[in-house]
This record gives structure tokens, sequence and C-alpha cells, in this order.
């Protein structure tokens, strides 16, 4: 049972107002659940997950209004990661695949401006893990409470900060009372692994399927990771930051794994070294054929598990500038190689705002789209998962897609091959 | 009779009929139909869970191994709860990811929702348990009628 301060005693018995009531019951129900034996205090910026712009939003926006009458707000300005839909271009379609409805375009500005008055930061109100890695604005041993589960794992991961996934609207009362349950990922033990793997390839594989395949081989523990340290630069690069990026995103989307230490890469690996692994670790290893493994294993329901794809999704988590550069000069240099213009099928890069911004300032962007592609400032999950017939049939290179969707995952090299009509290639 | 024993984390008392999927659930492509138009039913409409689609788990003590875990899946239990036609007692056998305990959480702080939910039941109550036993819980423990 969490032990309460005097003072958090006082919010419990409705001394502060009766919405501070159901918040901090809310946190003691959550905390005690997982075993938790006290709230402690958060010590930076919030980041909230929003892919509830549509199903549930009634009931969130009901309690967002209880907590706007109350005049509260989060103690540091909060982010949030990419909304469903672009907030602009309101009559666009995806490729036929989803109409951006007027209906849930008004109900996520509506929600906009309600997190607005709650703590939203207006400046810089998208936090992704590239620019989580290029700024100060999370430090070593920061005490967060999010709910973002990929850019949780990076935070833990490649971070060091102190964050559980804390779930929708649980986030944004923790921010409010600026208290956590400390549990997991807050407490020492919780950081310490339980399975040591060892990645035995020469070249640095798709981060995303790595990422699902140590969440399998994990079954639940802390991995600490061995051999990624010849392929990864501890002083982190756009490229390892991308690679860490993607592998938190797979590994989050797998399991309820929400922190990996690489050795001589991730600050607390580089910190504590071989302290970080509890004594009776299991030992496992992961190759190129242990990967083509999960990858075949992978369940997707199409009629015709043969059948031509004829969309793509690149990116989820949002598509670093790095990645939008690399994707355009290998799409280049692939179209060069078969003798065309244009990309074979549809192809749809994800990325947020602030990256699209930036990016159109390259002369990659114009490149890109006189390829065919297209670049989104959005997440299909909404869309994807609640469409009840969809009768495209997509690839992607994301697991998060994957996992939550019928689409069909790919590795980078295979994508690249499809969408550049390198060769008939299956995924 | 055969007992189990779980770890709660909404608590309570009572008795009821199963209905058992051995699959995990997505809510949002389960729950959504029901959450969304008038009904008050609770229709279960995900076609991957072959063994209790298109049943009514308003009011029933609903047996799974786990929900999807996703950031979002979850969020669609509000709207159910806010229907009140959820069922009346969740049991997992597995354990719950912080999504989902903070949907079900919401609905037990902010909407008053009357719910029992266990998790951690494990895979022999999972493959034990079938549609129409009647159950029996409390606190932690799970009891099958036969």
């Amino acid at each position: 049972m969490i032990k309460l301060t005097s003072e958090e005693k006082k919010i419990l018995n409705g001394e502060l107002g009766q919405v501070q009531k159901k918040m901090l019951e809310s946190l003691v129900l959550f905390g005690d659940f997982f075993g938790a034996k006290e709230l402690t205090e958060i010590t930076g910026v919030g980041h909230l997950v929003l892919g509830f712009g549509t199903n549930g939003f009634e009931v969130v926006a009901g309690i967002l209004d209880e907590l706007i009458k109350n005049n509260l707000k989060t103690k540091f300005p909060f982010t949030v990661n990419t909304w469903p839909y672009a907030i602009n271009n309101s009559q666009e379609k995806v490729f036929g695949l989803f109409e951006k409805k007027n209906s849930a375009l008004k109900k996520q500005a509506y929600l906009q401006n309600k997190l607005i008055e709650i703590g939203l930061n207006t400046e810089n109100n998208y936090m992704d893990a590239i620019k989580l890695g290029n700024s100060d604005s999370v430090k070593y041993g920061d005490i967060l409470c999010w709910s973002d589960s990929s850019l949780v794992t990076f935070a833990n991961s490649a971070i060091g900060a102190k964050v559980n996934n804390s779930g929708p609207l649980v986030d944004l009362f923790c921010n409010i009372l600026g208290k956590v349950p400390n549990y997991g990922l807050l407490t020492k033990e919780g950081r310490q692994a339980d399975v040591i793997i060892k990645v035995e390839m020469e070249k640095l594989p798709d981060a995303g399927l790595l990422g699902v395949a140590v969440a399998q081989k994990c079954n639940g523990k802390v991995p600490y990771i061995y051999g990624l340290e010849k392929l990864l630069k501890p002083k982190y690069d756009e490229k390892t930051l991308a690679f860490l990026k993607d592998f938190s995103a797979g590994l989050s989307s797998e399991s309820g794994v929400r922190i990996f230490h690489i050795n001589g890469i991730t600050p607390e690996a580089k910190k504590h070294k071989k302290e970080l692994i509890n004594q009776s670790s299991q030992i496992v290893a992961i190759d190129e054929q242990e990967l083509e493994r999960v990858k075949t294993d992978f369940e997707v329901s199409w009629k015709n598990w043969d059948s031509k794809p004829n969309i793509c999704f690149i990116g989820q988590p949002d598509l670093s500038l790095y990645q939008l550069v690399y994707w355009t000069n290998e799409i280049g240099w692939e179209l060069k190689q078969n003798n065309r213009n244009k990309l074979k099928i549809k192809t749809i890069f994800l990325t947020n705002k602030e990256v699209l911004e930036q990016f159109k300032k390259l002369p990659e962007y114009q490149e890109l789209k006189s390829y065919g592609g297209k670049i989104k400032t959005m997440s299909p999950f909404n869309n994807l998962m609640t469409k009840r017939k969809i009768r495209a049939k997509i690839i992607t290179n994301s697991n998060l897609i994957r996992n939550n969707t019928n689409c069909k995952f790919g590795k980078e090299e295979e994508i690249l091959d499809i969408i550049t009509g390198k060769k008939r290639r299956k995924v | 009779m055969l007992e189990f024993k779980g770890r709660v984390l909404i608590s309570g008392q009572g008795f009821g009929q199963v209905l058992v999927t051995r699959k995990v659930v997505m809510p949002i492509k389960a729950f959504s139909s029901s959450a969304e138009n008038k009904s008050l039913k609770l229709i279960f409409s995900d076609k991957a869970n072959k063994d209790i689609y298109k049943k009514n788990l308003t009011g029933k003590v609903f047996v799974l191994p786990n929900f999807k875990a996703s950031d979002i899946n979850s969020m669609v239990l509000l709207s159910v709860c806010k229907k009140q036609i959820q069922p009346k007692c969740f049991l997992f056998s597995e354990k719950l990811d912080e999504s989902t305990v903070s949907a079900f959480v919401l609905c037990k702080s902010f909407l008053n929702s009357e719910i029992v939910v266990i998790d951690s039941l494990g895979k022999e109550f999972l493959q034990t348990v079938e549609n129409g036993d009647q159950v029996t819980f409390s606190d932690e423990f799970v009891v099958i009628n036969f």
C-alpha cells in the first residue's frame, strides 16, 4: 500500500477539492496495483500520448473540462506525440485510405485547446526521440511521468531518465499533482538487467525488427545488450539516435519492457557496466537467422499472402531529418539504377511538423516529392485500427504500425526494392 | 470447484456467467461499434476472436488473456463504462499493461463504474474455464463452480 504524506492525505480527504481528490485516488489505485510504496516528486517535463483524439473522446474531454474548471495546470509545460490528423489541409485524402473527417478534426482541435489551458507547451508542443536526444530538456536521472511507450523506452535507455509508462490521463494527473508512484523504473532494482543479449551480426540490423526480437527473448525482463557497441557511436550521432529511436519502438511495441542497456553506448551501461546485470541473468544470442524467423512469424490476415502491395508507410515513430534525407538519397540511387523517375507504389513518409519544416529547407525535399513521395505529419493508427474495411495492401517498415494493424512488415532494404521497382520481391 | 488466485486492480465480490476468449483482445476493434452506437449492449465485434464474436458481454464475467498492449487501445473502455454497458468483471490470465490499468482506473475514479478487475490468474485458469461456467469472485480469488 502507498504510504501518503500528511499533505497527500489532505488531498485524498477532499480538502483541496473533489477533482484533486479523484486525481490522487487514481494515482493511488494505479500505484498500489504496481506495488509502489510512496509517491515521489516529478523533476522534469511531461509528455503525453494523444491517440485518444477519437475513441473515448467525449469522456476525455469531460475530464479535461473538470481540470480546467478548477484552474489545474501541470507543474512543467508538457509535450505530446503526433496527432491522429495533421490539423491543416482538412480536406485532404490520404491515398483514398481514409478521409480526414471535419468532425474528427474539430474534436482534435478542441482537445488541443483544452490541453493548452492545462499546460501544453505552445511553442514546442511535439516531442520525439531525436529532439530529446539533441536537447537538454530531459537529463540523466530526471524523474518523469509520461505515457508514450516508445519515447518512455528511449528516455529511460538512451537518456537515463527515470520514467514509467503511466497511461493516458493518469500521466496528466501526475504532472498536475507533481507526484508519481515510485515503482519499477524509478527504482534501482527495476532498472537492473536480467537477460544478456548477444547480437551476433556484422552489420547494423533493422532496428525495429531487432527490438521485436529482443522483446521476444526477454519475456518481460530488462535486457543488457552486447554486440552493438562496435556498430553505434557512444557520443550519439544522427545514425545512432535514429537506431535507438526505432529500437525503442520495436521493443516497446512487442512487450512491456521499457528500458534496455547497450554495452558501451547507453549512459547507465557506460557508467555502471556489469554492475547493471543481475547474477542469475540468462544469456541469449540473436543472429540474422533469428531476425528472419521473427519476421516470418508476423501475422498478416491478407486473403492472398503474396498479393502485390499498393501502399507503403515509412516511419512511425516519426522519421528524423537524417532519415528523410537518407531515404531520399537511397531512393534516388535505386530509381536511377532501375531507369525509373517515380516510385512504383504510393509511399507515405511519416514525420512531425517540426522535422517537416526543416526538411522543406533542404533540396532533398523537392527531390523526394519529384519521385512521388508524400510526406505526412499524422499518426495513421486510429484510422488504420478502426477502419473496418481497408482494401489496400499496405506494407511498412514500422513495427508500431505492423503490430497494431493488418499491414505487412518489410525490412528497409526490402521496402526500398519494392517501392523503387528494383525487382519483384516478396516481403 | 476450482480456486485461482490473481492480482486485484479493482476489488469486489460477486458471481456471474463466463464468456471466455483464449486470444488477446484488441479493444478498439472489439468494442468501438458498441461504444459509438446507441446500443445498450456491449457486442463483441472483432472477428479475430471467433469464440465470442457477436456475443453480448454486458453484465457478464469476461475472461481473456490480455488486451493488446497499446498506448491508446484501451481508451475505448472509457466510452463503454460511460454507457454502463461493461462486463461486471474482467478476469485476465496475464499481467496488465499500464495503459489498460490507466483506463480501468479512470472508469473507477471518474465514472464511478461498478466493475471488478483481476489480472495474473494464470494459463491454467484460462485453459480451464469455459463459456457458460458460473464463477464467484472475491478480492483476489476466483472460483469456478462446476
